[in-house]
């Protein structure tokens, strides 16, 4: 049944009123929100504990076709098209700018989103960390986000090591092959009197772009003019990160 | 106005009609400002259609397994805010019109051996190349200073490292402005390179 909102009318018989009246609260309390967490946004009128009485569950964002206005002193948060889907926005008082605060499933750092981060050593192996799960034990998880494979492929010269590349594969692939990279590393030097080393990660030498950068994998290679016997201890760390535009 | 001390049991039924109808009236046009009003005949019922937040004067509490987001004044505007559980640290989630994550991007480009911006960059006009191995990125908006963070990656088809950096035989202020960011790429023998095939240049500033 619709909620009334121009329920009791002064000619109306209580009998009528009263079921008008009980279908609107039916109405308000259902639509309001329930215990489970599907139904309704708020935590329901009936709960029983009345810290949580008043409170939201959740926030479901309904697209809205434009920027709603806003007063001073006042903010408002809510969803928008961008691109085929709703996307999460701020607006500032007096109906000022609009912030977007998500793209694309993810969280718009002002203009771009990380899509991939990974750190790894010189065999391709992906660095770890320990954190406390929810009963406090002790995980171990990798430390990167969207990629699901570091490979490294070393050339050799007799035993050994005189080149190395590793192609980092993106779990989900970017949406082109445009896009920003950070490939910083930790490498381990000795030094003599008289030669000079250079050793440094970079996005791996080819002629053409797209060998190295491709919407599936990003290649970088440990360049050094003294690779040869110091290896595996030259890069000892390598950290790769891309972002794209929102 | 809701009045939410209705009907008393002296009331006269013809003062609680109009009370109740008031209500009624009041719960459905108040609810319905944030959102799907309840005489609304779509499933979106009860939903919000987005949420206005109140500047508040004081940071409200938070119990355990709650978080709240709210609205403060901060340099005579209202921002947004964050607060843990268990009246946890508050947390400030924007700044002068930007989401706030502490560092954040202000240039980004992706270019070739000619200049030519690749995709689409992130405040920036034109990436010009007024010698070998240089390249120099101008900024669409000036940047507030230039104490500004900046990466530098290229690579080319030699074999040889790709020394990628900020331009080095100039004063800082020359090579690192507000406006612009002078960048060159060499060989491990410090020469310029011809044969750049692609390369990025991110700047970041703190917000």
């Amino acid at each position: 049944m619709v909620y009334k909102p121009n329920i009791p009318q002064s000619n109306d018989f209580i009998s009528q009123s009263q079921q008008d009246m009980i279908a609107n609260f039916g109405d308000v309390h259902k639509f309001y929100g329930l215990p489970s967490l599907n139904d309704g946004d708020h935590v329901p009128f009936t709960e029983g504990d009345d810290d949580l009485k008043g409170k939201h569950k959740k926030l479901t964002l309904i697209e809205q076709g434009a920027a709603p206005a806003t007063g001073a002193n006042e903010m408002a948060v809510y969803t928008k098209d961008v691109g085929g889907s709703p996307e999460i926005f701020v607006r500032e008082e007096s109906s000022g700018d609009e912030i977007q605060m998500t793209g694309g499933g993810l969280i718009n750092m002002n203009g771009l989103v990380l899509r991939a981060h990974v750190i790894f050593d010189v065999e391709g192996n992906i660095i770890e960390r320990e954190i406390l799960d929810e009963n406090d034990e002790i995980q171990r998880v990798p430390i990167s986000h969207n990629v699901s494979d570091v490979t490294a492929t070393k050339t050799m010269v007799g035993s050994v090591v005189t080149d190395i590349k590793w192609k980092v594969t993106f779990e989900t692939a970017m949406p082109d092959a445009n896009y920003f990279w950070n490939v910083t590393s930790f490498n381990f030097s000795t030094f003599s009197g008289s030669i000079t080393f250079i050793r440094q990660v970079q996005p791996a030498n080819n002629a053409a772009y797209g060998d190295t950068v491709k919407t599936t994998d990003f290649t970088v290679q440990g360049i050094t003019n003294t690779l040869g016997n110091d290896y595996p201890r030259t890069f000892e760390r390598i950290l790769v990160s891309i972002y794209t535009l929102v | 106005m809701f009045d939410p001390n209705i009907p008393q049991p002296r009331d006269l039924l013809s003062n609680s009609q109009g009370d109740l109808l008031t209500n009624f009236q009041q719960l459905n046009t108040q609810f319905g400002v944030n959102h799907v009003p309840f005489d609304d005949a779509s499933a979106d019922k009860g939903k919000h259609k987005f949420v206005t937040i109140v500047e508040q004067s004081n940071d409200p509490e938070t119990n355990v397994d709650e978080q709240i987001i709210y609205s403060k004044d901060d340099g005579g505007q209202p921002e947004l805010f964050a607060r843990p559980q268990n009246n946890g640290t508050p947390y400030r989630m924007t700044k002068d019109g930007a989401f706030f994550t502490g560092i954040t991007p202000a240039v980004a480009v992706n270019f070739d051996g000619a200049g030519a911006i690749r995709g689409t960059a992130l405040n920036v006009t034109s990436v010009t190349n007024p010698s070998v191995g240089r390249y120099v990125i101008n900024f669409t908006n000036p940047l507030p200073d230039n104490n500004y963070y900046w990466h530098v990656s290229g690579f080319d088809n030699s074999g040889n490292p790709v020394i990628s950096q900020v331009r080095n035989n100039g004063t800082y202020g020359t090579v690192v402005q507000t406006g612009l960011l002078d960048v060159t790429f060499k060989n491990q023998n410090n020469t310029l390179i011809t044969g750049l095939v692609g390369a990025v240049v991110i700047c970041w500033r703190v917000q």
